[in-house]
């Protein structure tokens, strides 16, 4: 090892403590890792692995209950531990920064990007000077490709998209030219091909800087795309580690290989059989236009001139980027927001503009499942809310409300417990049987998996694959991520800016996709590049 | 900014002419005489007539509503019944007592309560916050006239430092002026300060929890950064609004206070008005109070805007 690789951050036998009563002793359990100067070294893991417990205590940001109970952190040989917290805080955006998961949560939301930016420095810096100051903020966004920075600077963060969050975030990261950048799944909560820039940027940056990057994220696609070494965390330990192409090509551990094959491969599935039901939606040139606001006076095309079908038995997906209007028009079929024109036909739910008819017809499963439940009501009290509001007695609800549960994989007791008792991927699961118990014909999946840890995410599909078939229901599966859409879907409609560009069986459109958008959503795919070198045998 | 403020002004103003509406028919349907109260028990039936012609309480309402209205368009909220002076000249008497005890209530009611919440929020679950959290649930419950008895028992009788009761104005001296204030003040601000403190902690505390507090800290900011320049400044909307509303009750008239420490304010205008049925005093005094109401709700909503900029969209 020459002076060059010296580590400049180095994690030895580190131990964080869980509170008591948990159903384990510690988020992390023994690890230790090396960061050298310009690397990038991957943490994956599925959530509770420890994988950001793990940063948070290199960052001193572990919540009041967790503590380090054993080993050393060293920034460049000095072990941060053993440093009084205001030492430690001189660390903290100098020498070591962080960037986190949601760019929209992250940024104050009562101060201008500028002013927030500008914090940093007078931080660590307060004798410089404010036009120094100023300029040396101006050109950290420059420095992240932000368009116009000095209107971006200008700017509250509700003002400017997640993509420029994301950026704004890692220009107040490297403004100081810090050894050592912590990025917390920053793009899991942006498109693809926002999700792609970034992560370039993040690696052009880190050569210029010649920062260490510790990058967590449970996306085998990312790691593929950006890692130098990768660490596979679970239950709190490291499980194995090594150089990127080692670990991610001749995996050790069987964890590892599971983790690998989790990510569904992005190929064009094998043509199915046309689905040959009746028709279930009719969709003929819908609009939606919202407002801004009646002095402003400016239009948005949410949903502009959208024809669409679905038959009975057969997966619609609908792929686009956020603000692509892909959930406005599942809000619309579902009857939450009125059209502004156009029509939607469903034949088999009679009258279409009868809204408590639609209602029936039409169920949702949502994003997030943790917060798609109410947190006060019992799973059984929140599964018959809606087959009573139809009509039926309590004791009917309750009996359909069983069968389900067990349905969806989950056991009797479910019904007792409260929706914090449950993980995500069986949140999720509740949220299915709730949509199911209102017997729908069409049920709408919007972005029901993309909040979900890889193998949980393919369990749900499985679960909402098999519930699909036996049912003979037809499905809209609204995602941003066309592996799954891929997977799932017999027929595949790419939306952009409120318009469909492109719409075929989801064999043709992944082979031989015809608009130049659809092309780029392909691209965008982390770790597309590497797959395909593999798969040509370089 | 400027199309925010004239938005909001444009929806305040209807409320005005609906109360004013409101309140003359709210008064006037009590069905209770005035002139029969006016004219005293011993007084015939012939007498309250003429009084009653005299007052022009026997006209149809709508006339009565029309005249009242005529005079307010002119600026004139009409003339006692019992005083037999205008109402506006009787107000101000009586609103410097209520306004400076408001001011001082709220003042120190901030000033105690809104840091005290915020230490508390910072220390969420230790012994300052279980303090915080016992005496603020302490200020709650105790009832005024237990505390003020109290207060005037110790202070006054026991170690006379301050008056027992009385208001003295501003133009008899200021330090007389202070010290009549210093008791009522007291009295009313512990519910107050109890109130502010537990609004405050459970906001800041709250926005200590966020997402931008923790990128806060990975900027290496210190607790007092976090708590001042992040956790507080957000925290600012509902206490801003909170500390506005007070206002604007304390200004309502803070009866039982004023009646206590035998001030002469607008709460206890208002109970003798009620008492002695004189409708114009009510009349112009709920009418005045609604409109301050809507001057001070506008004011919150500016002050929050300039606080936080996505209130102004």
């Amino acid at each position: 090892m020459t002076a060059a690789d010296t580590p400049v951050l180095s994690v030895r036998g580190l131990t964080i403590d869980l509170p008591s009563g948990g159903d384990r002793r510690s988020a992390v359990e023994s690890v230790s890792f090396d960061l050298a100067a310009g690397e990038i070294l991957c943490v994956v893991g599925e959530s509770g692995s420890g994988k950001s417990a793990t940063a948070f205590a290199v960052m001193n940001l572990l919540a009041r209950e967790l503590d380090v109970s054993a080993g050393q952190i060293l920034f460049k040989g000095q072990d941060l531990l053993t440093l009084p917290a205001e030492a430690r805080r001189t660390f903290s955006g100098q020498s070591m920064s962080m960037i986190f998961q949601e760019p929209m949560t992250a940024l104050n939301p009562v101060y201008s990007i500028g002013h927030q930016v500008e914090e940093v420095l007078v931080i660590h810096q307060p004798d410089m000077s404010r036009a120094t100051r100023h300029a040396r903020m101006l050109e950290t966004l420059r420095a992240v490709n932000l368009p116009d920075p000095v209107a971006i600077a200008k700017a509250y963060p509700h003002q400017i998209s997640g993509g420029q969050r994301q950026r704004v975030m890692i220009a107040m990261a490297l403004i100081l030219n810090p050894s050592v950048l912590i990025a917390d799944e920053p793009t899991t909560a942006l498109d693809v091909t926002t999700q792609a820039q970034i992560l370039k940027l993040i690696d052009t940056l880190r050569h210029k800087r010649g920062a260490g990057v510790l990058f967590i994220t449970h996306d085998i696609g990312v790691v593929r795309e950006i890692a130098d070494r990768v660490i596979v965390m679970r239950g709190g330990r490291v499980i194995e580690a090594g150089p990127a192409a080692k670990v991610l090509d001749s995996p050790t551990q069987d964890y590892t290989r599971q983790l690998i094959d989790a990510v569904p491969p992005l190929q064009a599935p094998p043509p199915r059989a046309p689905v040959q039901g009746r028709p279930l939606l009719n969709i003929a040139g819908l609009d939606k236009t919202y407002g801004k606001g009646l002095l402003a006076g400016r239009r948005i095309a949410a949903v502009a001139d959208v024809d669409l079908t679905v038959a009975q038995g057969e997966v619609l997906s609908i792929v686009g980027e956020s603000g692509s209007g892909k959930s406005t028009l599942a809000r619309i079929v579902a009857g939450l927001v009125p059209p502004s024109s156009g029509t939607i036909d469903l034949p088999k739910g009679g009258a279409a503009d009868a809204r408590g008819t639609r209602v029936n017809k039409v169920q949702m499963v949502f994003q997030d499942p943790n917060r798609s439940l109410n947190p006060r009501l019992r799973i059984g009290a929140s599964l018959i809310e809606g087959p009573m509001n139809a009509g039926l007695s309590r004791a009917e609800a309750m009996a359909r409300g069983a069968a389900l549960i067990a349905r969806v994989g989950l056991e009797p007791s479910a019904l007792q417990r409260y929706p914090h008792q449950f993980s995500g991927g069986q949140r999720q699961r509740i949220c299915i049987a709730r949509a199911l118990a209102m017997e729908p014909d069409l049920l709408i999946a919007d972005e029901a998996v993309s909040a979900l840890d890889m193998t949980v995410q393919n369990q749900v599909l499985d679960l909402l694959e098999e519930l699909q078939r036996e049912l003979g229901l037809g499905m809209i599966f609204i995602t941003h991520d066309l592996r799954v859409a891929a997977r799932i879907s017999d027929r595949i409609c790419v939306m952009q800016k409120g318009r469909i560009v492109e719409q075929g069986t989801a064999a043709k459109v992944l082979a031989n996709p015809k608009s130049a958008y659809t092309q780029q959503l392909l691209d965008a795919m982390p770790g597309r590049a590497a797959v395909a070198k593999i798969a040509a045998g370089i | 900014m400027k199309g925010f403020v004239f938005k909001r002004l444009m929806s305040a103003l209807p409320v005005i002419p609906i109360v004013s509406v409101l309140i003359f028919l709210l008064i006037h349907a009590g069905g209770s005489d005035p002139a029969r109260i006016l004219a005293g028990d011993t007084a015939t039936d012939a007498a309250v007539e003429s009084l009653r012609q005299h007052l022009a309480l026997d006209r149809p309402l709508s006339e009565q509503f029309l005249a009242w209205v005529g005079g307010l368009v002119q600026g004139d909220f009409g003339t006692s019944i019992f005083y037999q002076r205008p109402v506006s000249d009787i107000v101000m008497d009586r609103a410097g007592a209520t306004i400076s005890l408001a001011l001082s209530v709220i003042t120190l009611s901030v000033l105690i309560g809104v840091p005290a919440g915020a230490i508390a929020a910072m220390r969420l679950g230790e012994r300052t916050d279980k303090a915080v959290t016992f005496l603020a649930a302490m200020g709650f419950s105790l009832p005024i006239f237990l505390v003020a008895y109290s207060l005037v028992y110790v202070v006054s009788l026991k170690l006379g430092w301050l008056p027992a009761q009385g208001y003295s104005p501003p133009g008899n001296g200021l330090w007389s002026f202070a010290r009549s204030l210093m008791l009522p003040t007291l009295t009313l601000s512990i519910f107050y300060i109890a109130l502010f403190a537990r609004v405050s902690r459970a906001t800041v505390s709250d926005m200590l929890k966020q997402d931008f507090v923790r990128t806060a800290a990975a900027k290496g900011a210190s607790p007092r950064r976090i708590l001042f320049v992040h956790a507080m400044r957000t925290s600012a909307v509902p206490v801003v609004t909170l500390i506005g509303t007070t206002f604007a009750a304390l200004l309502g008239g803070v009866v039982v206070t004023e009646s206590l420490f035998n001030i002469p304010g607008l709460g206890r205008l208002v109970t003798e008005a009620i008492l002695k049925r004189d409708f114009p005093i009510i009349q112009g005094l709920v009418l005045m109070t609604s409109i301050l109401y809507v001057l001070i709700n506008l004011c919150i909503d500016l002050i929050c805007a300039a606080l936080d900029p996505r209130l102004s969209r």
